[in-house]
């Protein structure tokens, strides 16, 4: 794949959301799935890029997901695709997925999978799960006899409480009981794939919300005059965009690193790398939003002005899956069994 | 706009060199060849460890072959130095020749000064300091007083350099003087760079002991100081080009990221002894860890467009701002999670050593190769608010 087409790939990604979201789609404090953007994506074979043709994917590798999650990130554009794409490519190798089904994923749940008259029951809770209400399938970790397997269950046989975050986004409770599931993946490699792929998918999505803040704050500062000069004057100000701007630096380079790293792998090489780049993804977020809203004055925190649209994502993205210290203390712990912190920083040059 | 900073992959060949690296540490740590420190491209002048390098070809590898060099590449070169700066080897006597002197004189030397310096900096025989900062010239660096006169066959040099690294030790020093009076609607022209024997008998170098009592910052006084002709470095009146097309080679190198890692690979192991490690302190290194991975990256994909011809200022202010703060923030995390320490020079405790010399050396991070505060404006010019 050459960056010539991962720039299409983003310049059609651009296009489309340019077209569809022309509305904040939010109703009753929820957002609604933007139905215009996900079928023009699925037209353009953007929706399941890196899956296979047979589960309606585009047969395409790790970086183009990333530009068109980066992209729809930069956009704040109401669609699972990130939950879609990961659970079709974790069940398409071990079964049928239809191209139409919307999918989601749990990387928080407490699932059993027992076995009544020789067929196996699931039964549990999932938590904060993405856009569940639109999604025909839950794709989550469960303990079974085999140890930890993946299994997808129908949605429509949950018993769900809906949630949705600071940026509106449905994050729903899923309670199942003795629910056959409509797959089963016994390969740990799976579980391992699904907790370190919804990291680092999700970091990218925080890392397009973020570059979308500082362009708003760049363009902002360099407009907005204050004591009779453009607020970009000021040094303190230089230096905030500054601040942000090496945030972006740091939460890019580690995803840029994760995304030629992954793309294949599985083990604690490859979760230590989502781990480490979730990190980086939380800080940035965590300053760009600061900065951001800190530079825009009052209007920044209006509805009226598009920036919230990118914060409260890059806020609420925060809390998904696992915590930033959540994410330190497991790579820490991951560090003796890699040879040390040096052994770790280059394990991906040695080969995993 | 972003950064263009394509993810480095290194190919096997890289891994062999890694291991060789790797195995020599190995081998000089257990025989008491050196002993590993925090900031030891300041902290250790050590020429007989310079010379061990050299002899493996692991000083010079930018330089080529025709001059002495092994003619590896930077990127190489880079595989060489992160092992030896994360191990915290010695390696101050040679570091600001092989990584700064030597990409400027392959840049702008005559033939001449490449074939008198490379093949001596290569094997370890010829050391350099860099002489930029004066009293009244820190930040503001155009204000340098110091003033080459021209005479019969050569410049006469007057000023006094301050914060000179390894000024006492080096060999001979790059000196930045004004040519020409300063032009107030042209300050950054006028200047021009000499190569200077510190040896020579008008050169007087006075010690600047560190808060720590070391003795690594020298003033560098020279008093009518004559510098043949052949000694000038480059262009005259081009010597603040020369010297910023040389600050991505100073800023974003392994060395602005890895100052402490000793620390930090010591603080690991501290807590992987502990039973009763606390959650808290293992998050706190892994998060260390996180922004680690991140700046090496930075920091590789600088050393390949460096190697591509590039110029990537904007990214190497960026990879400095970042990797000293993240520097500091080791120190700082020791301070704040590890008790029953007590930072010490002379502890028997290595823990207590490294993290002593890390708390004293600290404020330097930020300070060195540019302030962060101007680090800070590249960026803001960088992105077109200035």
């Amino acid at each position: 794949m050459s960056d010539q087409e991962l720039t299409q790939i983003a310049h059609t990604v651009d296009a489309i959301v340019t077209r569809a979201a022309a509305t904040d789609l939010r109703e009753g404090g929820e957002r609604q799935v933007d139905h215009t953007a996900l079928k023009l994506l699925t037209e353009a074979g953007l929706r399941r890029v890196a899956v296979t043709e047979a589960a309606g994917g585009s047969d395409g590798e790790l970086p183009h997901l990333a530009v068109v999650l980066k992209r729809l990130g930069y956009h704040a554009v109401n669609i699972a695709l990130l939950e879609d794409h990961l659970a079709a490519e974790l069940l398409a190798p071990h079964t049928a997925v239809a191209p139409e089904d919307m999918l989601t994923v749990s990387s928080r749940s407490d699932l059993i999978v027992a076995q009544v008259d020789g067929h196996a029951v699931v039964s549990g809770s999932c938590w904060h799960v993405p856009w569940s209400r639109t999604a025909s399938l839950v794709v989550a970790p469960a303990k079974s006899d085999a140890g930890q397997v993946l299994v997808a269950l129908p949605t429509a046989e949950a018993a769900i409480t809906p949630h949705h975050n600071v940026a509106g986004e449905p994050r729903d409770h899923l309670t199942f009981n003795a629910v056959a599931p409509v797959a089963e993946v016994n390969d740990s490699g799976s579980v391992m794939k699904l907790r370190s792929r919804v990291l680092l998918y999700r970091a990218l999505t925080m890392l397009g919300a973020g570059e979308r803040a500082l362009d708003l704050t760049i363009t902002h500062v360099t407009d907005r005059t204050q004591f009779g000069s453009p607020l970009s004057r000021r040094q303190v100000v230089q230096h905030y965009i500054a601040e942000m701007f090496g945030a972006l630096t740091a939460a890019r380079a580690a995803c840029d690193a994760a995304v030629s790293a992954l793309a294949g792998g599985t083990g604690p090489t490859t979760l230590a790398t989502s781990l480490a780049t979730r990190i980086e993804a939380d800080r940035m977020a965590s300053v760009v939003a600061r900065l951001s809203h800190q530079l825009h004055g009052a209007i920044g925190f209006t509805q009226e002005h598009p920036l919230h649209l990118s914060t409260t994502r890059l806020t609420a993205w925060r809390q998904d899956d696992l915590s930033e210290t959540a994410c330190a203390l497991e790579l820490s712990r991951l560090v003796p069994d890699l040879g040390g912190p040096w052994d770790t920083l280059t394990a991906r040059r040695l080969q995993m | 706009m972003t950064l263009a900073l394509a993810a480095v992959d290194v190919d096997a060949a890289m891994d062999t060199l890694r291991s060789e690296v790797r195995a020599f540490i190995a081998e000089a740590v257990s025989a008491g060849r050196f002993v590993p420190d925090c900031d030891s491209w300041l902290a250790g002048w050590a020429p007989a460890f310079s010379a061990e390098l050299a002899a493996r070809g692991w000083i010079g590898m930018a330089i080529p072959r025709e001059y002495g060099g092994s003619g590896r590449g930077s990127l190489e070169r880079y595989v060489v130095i992160e092992e030896l700066l994360a191990a915290g080897a010695p390696v101050a006597a040679h570091w600001i020749a092989d990584r700064q002197i030597a990409p400027a004189l392959l840049r702008y030397g005559t033939e001449q000064q490449k074939q008198a310096y490379l093949p001596k900096i290569a094997s370890a025989r010829a050391f350099f300091a860099l002489g930029m900062s004066e009293a009244d010239a820190g930040s503001d660096l155009a204000a340098i007083r110091t003033k080459a006169t021209k005479v019969e066959g050569g410049w006469r040099l007057n000023g006094a350099k301050l914060w000179t690294s390894g000024g006492h030790h080096a060999h001979a020093m790059v000196v930045l003087a004004r040519t020409c009076p300063v032009d107030a609607q042209a300050r950054h022209s006028g200047m021009s760079q000499f190569i200077v024997d510190l040896r020579a008998s008008e050169v007087t170098i006075n010690p600047i002991l560190l808060m720590s009592g070391e003795h690594h910052f020298n003033e560098v006084v020279f008093e009518d100081a004559l510098v043949s002709d052949d000694a000038v470095l480059g262009t005259i009146g081009d010597g603040w080009k020369q010297v910023t097309a040389e600050l991505a080679y100073e800023r974003s190198g392994p060395e602005r990221l890895l100052s402490t890692f000793p620390l930090l690979t010591a603080m690991f192991r501290r807590l992987e002894a502990a039973a009763d490690a606390s959650e808290a302190e293992l998050a706190a290194l892994g998060a260390l860890l996180s922004r680690a991975r991140s700046l090496r990256e930075i920091s590789m994909s600088i050393a390949s467009a460096l190697q591509r011809g590039e110029a990537p200022d904007v990214a190497a202010a960026v990879a400095k701002d970042l990797g000293t703060r993240f520097e500091q923030d080791v120190v700082d995390t020791a301070l704040r999670i590890l008790d029953g320490v007590c930072a010490d020079p002379s502890s028997s405790d290595e823990l207590e050593r490294l993290l002593s010399r890390a708390a004293l050396h600290s404020p330097g991070f930020t300070l060195r190769g540019g302030t962060n505060e101007i680090l800070r404006g590249v960026v803001a010019r960088g992105l077109g608010l200035r």
